[in-house]
């Protein structure tokens, strides 16, 4: 999964603030919080 | 996952006087020092204060690896270990009772829709979870990411490492460029991890697993 597919599978259960902490070439790490 | 053909009580007497070494082995497995700075990464950028009683979940936690690294830097928070798996719940519960890290175990699988039935909604600061995720489908991750929103209670926050992939325009230079990189998983090591547990608790552990194939997420 791209990381735009990643942060809209989040974006669509509703948290509010969400941001990419880390891309490499094997992982991505997101933080997402609940408003 | 299907259940193992011996209890969780036998699983954890052939497997409590190694613990070290599976952790060990699956540290390697899991990508060494990567998943160290992936951790640091996580646990550094809680948004609370450090002597909070946070109230964590380290969802699929595996050997709970996340949820000990959130400990360290929060040393009064309350970890639930949630992990599908027995073998590497009891890895989990042996090595972090010998490390004096208090906690709670669940076996629950996110691909059973009532997983989270039995938790508190609007309950927790924190759910974080390394490398699991892309194992569920889409439309499973969706679902899964609307019951942590749930569960978290107004300002809590979901942490998710997980593999991803590039934007198809970019993904063969990409690809090409990552094929000429160290890799981060070894195949060698994902089976030593593997022998060993099987050997240790004398059945092929590997075979509950499910596929990696079907309509899971997937590495890529």
């Amino acid at each position: 999964m791209t990381v735009r597919g990643w942060i809209d599978l989040v974006e669509t259960s509703d948290f509010q603030t969400v941001d990419v902490l880390w891309r490499d070439a094997d992982v991505l790490i997101v933080a997402a919080q609940r408003a | 996952m299907q259940q193992p053909p011996i209890d969780q009580s036998e699983i954890d007497a052939r497997i409590k006087d190694h613990v070290e070494e599976l952790l060990h082995l699956w540290w390697a497995e899991q990508g060494g020092a990567a998943k160290d700075r992936d951790l640091q990464i996580i646990s550094s950028s809680l948004p609370f204060p450090r002597d909070r009683v946070l109230r964590t979940v380290d969802l699929c936690c595996g050997p709970g690896d996340l949820g000990r690294a959130i400990r360290q830097n929060y040393p009064n928070a309350q970890i639930d270990f949630v992990d599908r798996d027995p073998l590497l719940l009891s890895i989990c519960r042996e090595f972090n009772g010998r490390a004096g890290v208090p906690g709670t175990y669940r076996q629950l699988d996110l691909n059973d829709e009532s997983w989270c039935q039995g938790m508190r909604a609007r309950h927790y600061d924190v759910i974080a979870t390394a490398n699991a995720l892309h194992w569920l489908s889409a439309i499973r991750a969706e679902a899964v990411f609307r019951d942590i929103h749930r569960l978290l209670d107004n300002g809590g926050t979901l942490f998710f490492a997980e593999p991803a992939s590039p934007e198809v325009p970019f993904a063969p230079g990409f690809d090409e460029w990552k094929t000429r990189q160290q890799s981060r998983y070894e195949q060698g090591n994902w089976k030593a991890f593997w022998d060993r547990a099987n050997w240790l608790v004398g059945y092929d552990h590997t075979e509950l697993l499910g596929s990696r194939e079907g309509s899971r997420i997937g590495d890529g």
